[in-house]
């Protein structure tokens, strides 16, 4: 009881940290948190502005309502326009000049500037800028005025028969992935760190002198010790999933979201065993916060937590299949899209789990080994 | 006989409560002075006033007939401090850290170089030149610290318990070092608790206990002052006797 | 004794393997993952060609304007190809759905076309686009072609209908792109990176007045008695982690440039007197947190770690969308948050052509080593203590 109290005396003086690295994830998810329930199919709206030098006359008005339906026009000062382009808040900003109505109606081609950031979501509202006038200049020659434009309209106005298959609320899903790939940061970065200095100061030579020549039983000290960080990951497992299921309500306790608890569970142990190791190598303070954070945010950037994935080059990824947090990572991706379990799905998850399940095993014959070594002290 | 510090009624208090309580003394030139006293008698708060680390409510301080006060360079440049607590850089070797120090006080490279030859010499740290702190073992650490403090030669030198947890080969060492810089002509306040040294080194001695001064004088003056009956076969009551009874048996901190 | 006290602090700051590791090593290891991660991720977020299928019945064999448009859409050699085209069966077409291998597909029925996919975004969107464009194209047909017709200028229908499809494949607004060149967000990274790197130098100069006070180390309260005045040595000792930190920011700044050939714009000149600038100021903040604050030394490095990475994510080094945001709705953080006066004046350097934006960054970065300077003067200014 009294070396358990220890830690967690250990442990409070270290809270400043795990407090840090639970803020930056929430702020992290917060922040990718997109909005609305997508059960059916919504037309992605990319994010444009328009400045408008031509007001005041149908003919353009009628090209702002149709880009209204079609994209998000946000309403950003003309200072400013620089500044959400680069950002990717808009793709893309059009300029309407002055008497583009009288120019829209003349024999010449008439001309538009903009400014894109060559996104995807620029190229489509490209596309439906192009569609837009298109069909404007071919209608012209036959139609005038406002029948010109209730034909525009008209044509626009398409009905195509779109279905969405899935019953997953996608964006919800996408939130849980971000805040689940987080959670691999503040593992290795809070847990890991929490872990390995307990045991650094455990295991600092003069301590750990005292212990040895102690009356308490060697054997069953070590058991309490490595018991005792096992409750404190698992206390910080559990704060995280409590807190994943303030955010992400009921939707923890489907399918995905269960496969999500479980999978962490898993990678939190691992977190366990790479802390022991980590504690076990070196009692320097310093060079702990040094390889901590090499590893958290090294394994976080190679492995898709920060950077999705798929916008990843495939080379890097090659490289992180020999850390742990890949196969958690490709858990949770796949987790993402799963709707059935069955022995199909189910699959992947079981061997990726094994491969982490096989790295703590390592960890643990690392950790063993390096301990045996030190126990005779030079 | 010429006086090196003066100290009328200094009295310094620590949250209201008094650390030192009007006491006055006086060194002279050429004396080891022996500072002695329980744990928390305000031997260390002392010697930080005496070096204007601290502030102090009232009392006058003079060293070398001039007013001390923090920004005394030209009395600074003839103390030399070594502390309780080893005070060198771990990234720099044994001969840098001389060098450095003794570079605060001298400008001059040729005799500087001469001054860390001499400190070396006289802490027996000359094979040690190239070693690291962490390399070497407290006796040698602690004379490092001693080279340290008086390598630009100083007319006056505190020493604050400068043989704790030292090897007795160590010791004699310094011990013999402290008699040669007496030899040299410095005067030197030593603080320690280890009433042996203060018979072979101090010619006078005061005993402090709670911030007052209970006791002022030289070795044999305090024994015959204490009028301590010895019951056993000995030379005669040792000094660490008269200190026990003075300041009452009772562990202090 | 001014040069003294700076040559030696040069010399132990270089030999502290922990600060120069924060300061030299980490900064140019997270510049590598940086590098890993971001490089392709500009390249993804163009329009990419994606994987459809359609159901190659009798129904879609009737269909030869679809059939035309989509041939023509996931034509190899073509610029305007969108998609890669798999023909199968509706349930292969299905399976592949379910196992993500396609965005979705197209199967018609009753001479009505239909797609099924999984998820919205923007492939899907686009996917939409060309299947109602298809559809305006046969009503603006139809309805020109009747239009023609009643005019009288021609009877010959398909001469009237190439007419039309030939306007529609021509006729196009005149599109001017004025978009600046540089617009490569990943850039932000780095710059947030050589801000933290910047920042992080406050361990440099926390180390340096440590060693130099009284009241924080033994070292310091026999430097206090010797015969040098207090500026002398401090200044000294900020000369040196100034130094030194220099340095570290010079070899990040050839790594970035040489190596992960991050861009920072033409006006090179300008760049250096930020990161000078952006390293004061690191300085500057280390001494004030080791003046001010009375802890031990590792808590206050531990705070200076803490403040640094805070503010480094708050400056976009997480992901650039938090400093846009903060940016959009409380701009005064970013105004007093050194890290990103430093990530925003390279930015400015790199994308606007005006100077400024850069301009701003730069006196409020100047305002904020002043005050902590002033007050690190301050609490620095005390000749004797309390206690000790």
């Amino acid at each position: 009881m009294i070396v358990f109290k220890t830690i967690l005396k250990i442990l409070n003086k270290i809270k400043g940290m795990l407090i840090l690295y639970t803020i930056m994830l929430l702020s992290i998810t917060l922040i990718n948190q997109t909005g609305s329930n997508q059960t059916n199919f919504e037309e992605t709206k990319p994010s444009i502005a328009i400045i408008n030098n031509d007001k005041g006359n149908y003919l353009t008005d009628n090209f702002i309502n149709y880009l209204n339906e079609h994209t998000k026009i946000k309403n950003v000062k003309e200072e400013k326009l620089d500044d959400a382009l680069f950002y990717r808040d808009i793709s893309y900003i059009i300029y309407i000049p002055a008497n583009f109505h009288e120019d829209m109606l003349k024999e010449i081609t008439p001309s538009l500037e903009y400014k894109s950031n060559n996104d995807s979501s620029s190229s489509y509202t490209e596309m439906l800028v192009n569609k837009y006038f298109k069909t404007l200049l071919i209608y012209k020659d036959y139609y005038k005025g406002k029948e010109l434009v209730d034909k525009v309209n008209e044509t626009l106005d398409s009905d195509i028969n779109i279905k969405l298959t899935t019953n997953l609320d996608t964006s919800k899903i996408n939130s849980m992935n971000t805040y689940f790939n987080f959670l691999n940061y503040a593992f290795l970065a809070g847990c890991v760190y929490c872990i390995s200095m307990i045991l650094s100061s455990i295991k600092e030579e003069n301590v750990y002198k005292r212990t040895i020549i102690s009356s308490f039983n060697q054997k069953r000290y070590n058991k309490i010790v490595l018991l005792s960080t096992a409750i404190v990951i698992f206390l910080m497992w559990l704060f995280y999933m409590i807190l994943s299921t303030i955010l992400f309500k009921d939707l923890m306790f489907s399918t995905n979201g269960l496969l999500y608890i479980f999978n962490s569970l898993i990678f939190s142990f691992c977190a366990l065993t790479i802390g022991n190791l980590i504690g076990n190598f070196t009692t320097k303070k310093e060079a702990i916060g040094g390889i901590v954070n090499v590893l958290a945010v090294g394994s976080s950037f190679l492995c898709g937590c920060f950077v999705p994935m798929q916008y990843m080059p495939s080379y890097v990824l090659k490289i992180a299949r020999i850390l742990p947090t890949y196969y958690y990572v490709i858990n949770n991706e796949t987790i993402k899209v799963i709707e059935n379990i069955n022995l199909e799905t189910i699959k992947p998850l079981i061997t990726n789990s094994l491969i982490v399940i096989i790295f703590s095993t390592i960890f643990i014959l690392l950790t063993n080994y390096i301990s045996k070594k030190k126990q005779v002290i030079n | 006989m010429e006086k090196v510090i003066e100290i009328k009624n200094l009295t310094k208090k620590y949250n209201n409560k008094k650390a030192i309580d009007d006491i006055s003394f006086d060194v002279y030139k050429g004396e080891i002075l022996g500072l002695l006293g329980p744990n928390g008698s305000g031997k260390s708060t002392t010697i930080n006033c005496l070096l204007s680390l601290l502030k102090y409510q009232s009392g006058d301080i003079k060293i070398f007939g001039k007013e001390m006060k923090p920004d005394s360079y030209d009395i600074k440049k003839e103390i030399g401090v070594i502390f309780q607590d080893v005070a060198v850089f771990n990234e720099l070797n044994v001969y840098d850290n001389i060098n450095y120090f003794c570079g605060l006080y001298i400008s001059n490279k040729e005799q500087r170089k001469k001054y860390v030859d001499d400190a070396l010499k006289l802490v027996g740290l000359k094979d040690f030149t190239k070693y690291y702190p962490k390399e070497l073992s407290g006796g040698l650490l602690r004379r490092l610290n001693i080279a340290c403090g008086i390598a630009h030669k100083p007319k006056l030198i505190f020493l604050d318990e400068p043989t704790v947890a030292v090897d007795p080969q160590s010791r004699n060492n310094i011990l013999d070092g402290i008699k040669k810089l007496r030899d040299n002509g410095a005067t030197i306040i030593y603080t320690t608790h280890y009433m042996e040294e203060v018979e072979i080194l101090c010619d006078r001695i005061i005993i402090l206990d709670k911030g007052k001064i209970i006791a002022e004088g030289t070795s044999e003056e305090l024994k015959k002052q204490a009028n301590i009956k010895v019951k056993v076969e000995h030379v005669g009551p040792t000094l660490n006797d008269v200190f026990l009874k003075l300041t009452g048996k009772e562990l202090r901190d | 004794m001014f040069l003294h006290n700076l040559k030696y602090n040069i010399k132990i700051l270089f030999k502290n393997k922990v600060l120069i590791f924060w300061t030299y090593a980490f900064p140019i290891i997270l510049g590598v993952f940086f590098n890993m991660a971001f490089s392709n991720i500009e390249k993804d977020e163009m329009l990419q060609v994606f994987d459809i299928a359609i159901v190659d019945n009798e129904e879609y064999q009737n269909q030869e304007i679809y059939k035309k448009t989509f041939e023509e859409l996931s034509n190899d050699h073509s610029d305007e190809k969108l998609f890669n085209i798999k023909y199968t069966t509706k349930e292969d077409a299905a399976n592949l759905l379910e196992a993500g291998e396609i965005e979705g597909y197209i199967f018609f029925e009753n001479n009505q076309e239909n797609i099924i996919i999984k998820e919205n975004g923007i492939n899907q969107t686009i996917l939409k686009y060309i299947s109602s464009e298809i559809e305006q194209n046969t009503k603006i047909i139809k309805d020109l072609t009747e239009k023609e017709l009643t005019i009288g200028n021609s009877n010959d229908i398909n001469d009237i209908i190439k007419q039309i499809t030939n306007k529609i494949n021509n006729e196009k607004v005149n599109l001017i792109n004025i978009s600046n060149s540089n617009l490569s967000y990943t850039q932000i990274e780095y710059y947030t990176l050589i801000a933290m790197a910047c920042m992080y130098g406050g361990m440099l100069g926390l180390s340096a007045i440590n060693n130099s006070l009284a009241n924080m180390s033994n070292k310091g309260k026999r430097i206090s008695v010797s015969p040098n005045k207090k500026g002398t040595i401090i200044l000294s000792s900020l000369l040196a982690s100034y130094f030194v930190s220099l340095v570290g920011l010079a070899i990040l700044m050839l790594f970035l440039v040489f190596v992960i050939k991050a861009d920072f714009g033409s006006n090179f000149p300008l760049v250096i007197l930020l990161s000078m600038l952006g390293s004061l100021a690191g300085i500057s903040l280390g001494v004030m947190i080791a003046s001010t604050f009375k802890v031990s030394e590792g808590a206050k490095t531990g705070i200076i770690i803490a403040i640094s990475m805070f503010l480094s994510v708050l400056s976009g080094m997480t992901g650039v969308e938090l400093k846009y945001v903060i940016d959009k709705n409380i701009p005064v953080i970013n105004l007093i948050n050194p890290n990103n006066l430093i990530t925003d004046g390279f930015y400015s350097l790199y994308y606007y052509g005006t100077y400024t934006r850069y301009l701003r960054d730069l006196s409020f970065l100047s305002i904020f080593i002043f005050i902590c300077l002033i007050i690190s003067i301050v609490s620095l200014r005390r000749q004797q203590y309390d206690s000790i």
